[in-house]
């Protein structure tokens, strides 16, 4: 004789409307997730549900920018361990219309994750998603749990030791001696360019900026060679260009991360600037 | 394809009302055939064509086998049964392996060389070869053995031996990652299947414990594990390093088993019985006992075609342990064409080695609860220190990651991380204990062994997977 299905799928039912139902209602929002692809997928659905006039597009290195600097005004589409490709493709396949979109130079040579941006546009996933907060990332239960043991612990940005600085350190300046292979750069750089155009032909003006970095690194033959390109393709005359420097020098974790300080003093630099390129 | 793939579902859809439309042999085992096809091209469909050849080969020499008079000419063809498999696996999987290690650097993929070396590693190709030498190997064994009955059934003739040989090997199931499933069990399962008989409890459970072993705990566990690998594990402290390598030895076993409860959930919606693949491995108290509950379908299959072939422990205490080691050791390359695979294949014939030295010993007699404590501690330290080659392939990171664990044991330990680690593995710690207790429960617990508790735990099981999925890795095992 079968077992009977029947207290599987009540059981199933039950619970799962019984957490939807609190997590839409609760008066809490989730600011920090608890790892790298949870976060990327956060900040897009956050650039979804509700698009600002202005929006970042970068790496890991725009991703520090503390969004309590920029928002509302300004939406942080920095992918930790992603390019500013699959941001700028995301705002430009979604179909909405920010005033301004500014894309971050420094690691153009990364790839477009088509993926990821796929998964983020997807009927009926975007639906739901913008709707029901469960099917939101961040709302799921460990998160909800990572977050309140952040509360509880007052948890700080974690001191990273001198010894894994140093080895993050020496990873970026043997990653930066050479630079970038030349097809897949000069082919980021075409695709850049296509998304540019087309999203300045929905009337959205595009910008760029270069997020400083350890000085150390400044120059490396990649970055100047990144530098170099990316100012050719999209010339400052023609674009709009942040001037973004830390005096002094940038102070980094790692050689590349602003530091807690850096970043803030950074997000409002560039949250004075992006006025001028509207 | 992923299970996890909307794709699949939809292929799934297909097929399944396709399979159900008329109770005929023929007709099912062809549309499971093409789905299975489907399955297997979906991302490279030039790979059909190895897949393809593969499997002729393997029904012309298994039907050359089971037709031969002579012993000679049966011999002969099984020898070229086995051959062609291993050169198969050995030309696509070893290439590279061999090339470095004999010759030097692989050449630019300009020249011929250079281009054959630039194949990639075909998906499932480990699996197929091994199904296909499972496959000559069982029919000569019974054929020599004087049977009557084939391993491989009713037949009419070579083209329902190539449709069923087909579907034998590619059945999409467990094609690309097991379990491996011999001849002699499959063959006989191929017949009219009906709808009205489908167990649905035992497929719903299946499919509900799979998806969340691997959804919830082993994709969310993948995303904590990365730091493992320089420079990441210099960030950690020692006990973090030692937790997440845990975390690790969880995720490992929450994503191959998960896989393999999904592959027998599939095969039941099918009418086919696949054999079981882990039972609590890590309860095991001896190295042997770990290998009759780790991946037991390829244990069985090493046992049956490797190890009692070479003499198993019938000539001897020395040559039983340089049989374990060289089982072991294939068994490792078979993981993965490196040569840390071969050691991690050595360090577990090492300790199976060793273990049957000390076998006498009052450590392994005795039935002290401290002792078995000792044993279960000593089994799943090896097995886990055993995972970072396969986390961490390249040797110079294996010495950075024991390098960084030795030089951060003064660094304070993070209390964060391990929280979400625990979090995600608690359901593969409490499935392991609950086992402990199955014979005796206590009282106060003895209410989870209920019909209703299992149905109740199977729906927030289901309920997990909506709503704490992680971010769909592929499945570890596809590698090999």
């Amino acid at each position: 004789m079968q077992r009977p299905l029947l207290p599987i799928a009540v059981t199933a039912a039950l619970s799962f409307a019984a957490y939807a139902a609190v997590v839409q209602f609760a008066p809490f929002s989730v600011p920090v997730v608890q790892n790298q692809v949870d976060t990327n997928m956060m900040r897009m659905q956050g650039f979804l549900a509700a698009p600002p006039r202005t929006v970042l597009v970068g790496s890991s290195l725009t991703f520090r920018l503390p969004t309590e600097v920029l928002e509302p005004e300004v939406a942080n589409i920095g992918l930790t361990g992603g390019s500013a490709l699959t941001g700028l493709a995301l705002v430009e396949r979604s179909g909405e219309k920010p005033s301004l979109v500014l894309i971050e130079s420094n690691l153009l040579e990364r790839p477009l994750d088509q993926e990821a941006v796929q998964a983020q546009l997807r009927f009926p996933e975007r639906f739901l998603r913008k709707h029901l907060r469960v099917f939101r990332t961040g709302f799921d239960p460990a998160n909800l749990l990572w977050r309140a043991l952040l509360y509880f612990t007052h948890h700080v940005d974690a001191v990273m030791p001198p010894e894994a600085a140093r080895h993050f350190y020496e990873g970026q300046r043997d990653f930066k001696a050479h630079p970038p292979e030349p097809v897949n750069f000069q082919r980021n750089l075409n695709l850049t360019a296509a998304l540019v155009t087309s999203l300045e032909t929905k009337g959205v003006r595009v910008g760029f900026f270069e997020m400083p970095i350890d000085p150390g690194l400044m120059n490396s033959p990649a970055d100047t060679a990144i530098r170099r390109d990316v100012r050719k393709a999209f010339p400052p005359g023609r674009y709009c260009w942040l001037d973004l420097q830390v005096p002094g020098g940038a102070h980094t974790l790692d050689g590349v991360h602003l530091t807690a300080d850096d970043s803030a003093l950074i997000a409002r630099n560039i949250l004075a600037q992006q006025k001028n390129c509207r | 394809m992923l299970f996890t793939d909307r794709a699949f579902f939809a292929l799934l859809f297909c097929t399944f009302a396709a399979y159900y439309c008329r109770r005929s042999a023929g007709y099912q085992i062809a549309v499971l055939l093409v789905a299975s096809l489907f399955f297997y091209a979906w991302t490279q469909p030039w790979l059909l064509t190895l897949l393809g050849l593969s499997a002729l080969l393997s029904t012309v020499t298994s039907y050359g086998v089971e037709k031969a008079q002579e012993d000679w000419r049966r011999r002969a063809w099984a020898v070229a049964g086995v051959v062609i498999n291993l050169g198969v696996l050995a030309f696509f999987k070893y290439d590279r392996l061999v090339f470095n290690s004999l010759v030097g650097p692989l050449p630019p993929p300009g020249d011929v060389l250079g281009t054959l070396l630039a194949i990639p590693l075909p998906i499932g190709i480990s699996f197929y070869t091994f199904h296909g030498i499972s496959l000559v190997v069982d029919v000569f064994r019974a054929r020599q053995g004087g049977k009557t009955q084939s391993p491989l059934g009713q037949e009419r003739g070579f083209l329902d031996h190539a449709r069923r040989t087909f579907l034998y090997l590619t059945f999409f199931p467990q094609l690309i990652a097991g379990p491996i499933v011999k001849a002699k069990d499959f063959y006989p399962q191929m017949g009219a299947k009906a709808f009205a008989d489908i167990h649905w409890y035992g497929v719903a459970k299946a499919l509900i414990i799979g998806f969340f072993l691997k959804s919830v705990v082993a994709d969310n566990l993948a995303q904590q594990t990365g730091v493992l690998a320089p420079p990441f594990c210099y960030s950690l402290s020692t006990l973090n390093l030692v937790l997440v390598l845990i975390a690790y030895s969880v995720q490992i076993f929450a994503d191959f088993a998960g896989y393999s409860l999904i592959a027998i959930g599939l095969a039941r919606l099918f009418g086919y019985a696949l054999p079981d693949n882990f039972r609590f491995p890590y309860i095991a108290q001896t190295f042997s006992e770990f290998w009759t509950r780790w991946h037991m379908s390829l244990s069985a299959w090493l046992r049956d075609y490797v190890y009692y072939p070479l003499g198993g422990n019938r000539k001897g205490a020395h040559r039983t342990y340089v049989n374990l080691l060289l089982v072991m050791a294939l068994g490792g390359l078979w993981h993965g064409a490196g040569w840390s695979y071969a050691v991690w294949g050595l360090w577990h014939g090492g300790a199976l080695a060793l273990e049957r030295m000390a076998r006498g010993t009052r450590f392994y007699l005795s039935e002290a609860r401290l002792a078995k404590i000792a044993r279960w501690a000593l089994v799943f330290t090896v097995v886990t220190l055993g995972w970072t080659l396969f986390k961490l392939p390249d040797f110079a990171q294996v010495r950075e990651l024991a390098g960084a664990a030795w030089d951060n044991r003064h660094m304070r330990f993070s209390r964060g991380v391990p929280m979400l680690l625990l979090f995600y593995m608690a359901p593969v710690l409490i499935y392991h204990l609950l086992y402990q207790f199955r014979d005796q429960p206590p009282r106060a617990i003895a209410f989870l062994w209920g019909m209703r508790t299992e149905g109740v735990a199977l729906g927030l099981m289901l309920t997990a997977i909506m709503v704490q999925a992680g971010n769909p890795t592929p499945f570890i095992y596809f590698q090999f």
